[in-house]
């Protein structure tokens, strides 16, 4: 089930940083950033509400909270120019001693790595062909067992 | 069966044996029957095939959607939120957050889990037998449900063409080391070793219940609603009377009313949803069970890294399992795993991940299942959903680390030149001689990555009725014409995959109902 939820565009904006700091570097190089933020948004809109709303609120306490860092220079994480000072950001929430923000920073790496290594191209990239695979081990099983799979298939209403 | 709308005049013509759902429903539903199951997995398929070969007339309800074989890809992150609850990032409230999973499809969890089919073991039948008071459940008297659910799903070991490089690694390397390693027992015909077990399997060759019992109660004219959620059990005083739920949209929000008068109620929503139906319902356990001695069989798994490459998207999930440790609590196998769960899971990020990522290709992912020590419980929260509640002990803890130090000895022996723990301090081993780091190190428990697709037991049955929810056949205590027919009703951890012994208590408990209709179907 998908919720009607949509990030909007300042959230997109943040995660779009964060997934440049959370991703590796072949995000900017293989041209997948929109994709992943998408199948992101695909995987936030299949949380159940309370989740996605806690989810939410961490993003925005996570982007504001930027202003306070040293070397944010006011801006908040969506608008971080220096991706140094971002990872850095990112990385005081992962190591932090208070449970919300580890398990905030934990959460978000979580959701956009995983989105990332959906992608196709990436999928392409590291050598996995799981569909390929699907297709030729499909195809050998019906030609080499199309009778017993013929009675199997019978026998489930006998 | 007959069926109307809300105003008596019919909402479809009823014949029986269909499975209907979003979008073949345009009005109020209204039907009566003899038996209305809720669920379709493990437990509500059985109960459902059992009661419509018995000639009577069964409807079940099912929240999730009727996805089909051909639905079925490598394409992880849509199954999850096509089928998967929450779109699995359920997780446990303790001093360890324990991820968990449950299956939402036509077919339930067994669409999404490895297949595994194995029979519980005779100590845990036995325990049962004399602590749990169960007479009826010895292994001879079991015997007889776990042939018959057996040959329904076709439980039988992989062709050896279906085995992985990462099982034969990991299993070889077991037995060089003396490990008790035995082949896995798993519902399949002719498993091609897809790998796509979690998230459907594309070829229809294992043998859930999408394929074998909801076919099978469907020819025998039972009717099948998906996409509906069922809100509350109907009752008078304390006798159970059908259910009432409504059908949802796509995004989830709620659209026609589905009501079914029934003799029987049977409950098979999982251990996590079933005590939270009959809580919201206005059940309650003289005993004060309900929801109590939630057992969820901890998961944990490394990563071994090898120069040749394994490619363990290549082959049967789960082909062998070592069985040598399972008088201490645990069992380990080689389970792969897609590579968006493990950038998920790992504790790395950006240019370290992509140097770890690259080498998925060589990696062997290697993993236990703990027979848990201590029980949790579901609360139900206002509106409606159940949280878990379930702390990790001490004792589970030091199985999980001596099981995975054990599986890192194995992973070194098969020729990992290194191994990936799950805890971001401890990073990577190098060799056999660092396992021990496992133990020196103090692991704080915030940082362990526990997982698990086994809840069991919030609604246990029992001879005793102070320990339990349900008697010794599955029956709520607290009513009449309500039964629980899922993994809520073992009495406890049983230490392996436990889909074969839900099927097998299950079919038991319906039999027995059958045996003694005037008893149960009132």
């Amino acid at each position: 089930m998908l919720s009607d939820f949509r990030f909007r565009s300042g959230q997109r904006k943040a995660l779009a940083t964060l997934a440049r700091v959370v991703c590796p570097p072949e995000l900017v190089t293989l041209g997948v950033l929109d994709e992943v933020l998408e199948e992101t948004e695909l995987m936030v809109r299949a949380l159940p509400t309370y989740l996605r709303t806690g989810l939410v609120a961490g993003l925005t306490a996570f982007d504001q909270g930027f202003r306070l860092y040293p070397g944010a220079r006011g801006k908040r994480f969506a608008d971080a120019g220096d991706l140094a000072a971002a990872e850095h950001y990112y990385e005081s929430w992962h190591e932090s001693a208070f449970p919300v923000q580890f398990q905030f920073a934990k959460a978000i790496k979580g959701l956009i790595c995983f989105s990332y290594y959906e992608n196709p191209r990436v999928l392409a990239a590291l050598g996995v062909h799981g569909d390929q695979w699907i297709a030729k081990v499909a195809k050998e099983r019906l030609a080499k067992y199309a009778d017993d799979i013929r009675r199997a298939d019978a026998e489930v209403t006998q | 069966m007959t069926a109307g709308t809300k105003n008596g005049s019919a909402a479809r013509t009823l014949v029986g044996g269909e499975i209907l759902g979003r979008g073949q429903i345009d009005r109020d539903v209204e039907v009566d029957c003899d038996v209305v199951v809720v669920g379709s997995g493990a437990g509500g398929a059985v109960a459902a095939a059992e009661f419509a070969e018995a000639g009577l007339s069964v409807v079940v309800i099912e929240e999730g959607h009727h996805w089909k074989t051909e639905d079925f890809s490598f394409k992880p992150g849509q199954a999850i939120r096509r089928m998967y609850r929450d779109a699995g990032a359920s997780m446990t409230i303790g001093n360890v957050p324990v991820m968990f999973q449950e299956g939402r499809a036509v077919g339930g969890s067994t669409v999404i889990n490895g297949g595994m089919s194995w029979r519980t073991p005779e100590k845990v039948l036995r325990k049962w037998v004399l602590e749990d008071g169960l007479p009826d459940m010895s292994p001879r008297d079991m015997e007889r449900y776990f042939e018959r659910v057996e040959k329904r799903i076709s439980a039988r070991t992989q062709d050896v063409e279906s085995l992985g490089r990462d099982t034969i690694l990991f299993s070889g390397a077991a037995k060089r080391l003396g490990y008790k390693t035995i082949d896995n027992i798993r519902n399949q015909v002719h498993c091609a070793g897809s790998n796509n077990c979690a998230w459907g399997c594309p070829t229809g060759a294992k043998r859930s219940m999408l394929l074998t019992y909801v076919p099978r109660a469907v020819s025998r004219g039972a009717r099948i609603f998906s996409d509906c959620r069922v809100h509350k059990i109907l009752k008078k005083g304390k006798q159970a009377l059908g259910v009432e739920g409504r059908f949802l949209h796509e995004n989830g929000k709620p659209s026609h009313k589905l009501t079914v008068r029934a003799r029987l109620t049977v409950v098979a929503g999982g251990s996590a949803q079933t005590p939270a139906l009959l809580w919201r319902s206005g059940f309650r356990s003289p005993s004060g069970q309900l929801g109590k001695n939630l057992t969820l069989h901890p998961n944990g798994k490394v990563i071994g890294i090898f120069d040749e490459d394994v490619k363990g998207w290549t082959g049967v999930h789960q082909g062998h399992q070592v069985r040598e440790f399972i008088d201490e609590g645990f069992l380990m196998t080689a389970v792969n795993v897609p590579p968006s769960v493990i950038a998920m899971t790992t504790p790395y990020h950006g240019r370290v991940l992509g140097d770890v990522m690259r080498q998925y290709n060589q990696m062997v992912v290697a993993g236990i299942l703990v027979e848990d020590t201590t029980t949790g419980h579901v609360k139900v929260a206002p509106g409606g959903r159940p949280f878990l509640f379930y702390d990790v002990t001490d004792i589970d803890v030091a199985r999980i680390k001596r099981g995975l130090s054990l599986v890192c000895e194995v992973l070194f022996e098969a020729g990992a030149k290194k191994v990936l723990l799950p805890f971001s301090h401890l990073g990577e081993l190098q060799s056999a001689d660092q396992v021990r780091r496992i133990f020196e190190v103090p692991i704080p428990k915030r940082e362990m990555e526990i997982f698990t697709v086994h809840l069991m037991s919030s609604c246990r049955m029992s001879g005793d009725a102070v320990r339990s929810v349900c008697d010794e056949w599955g029956q709520f205590r607290d009513a009449t014409g309500l039964m629980i027919s899922d993994a809520s009703m073992l009495p406890g951890p049983i230490g392996v995959n436990p889909m074969e012994s839900i099927l097998a208590v299950a079919t038991r408990n319906a039999m027995h109902v059958l045996e003694t209709p005037g008893r149960y179907l009132t």
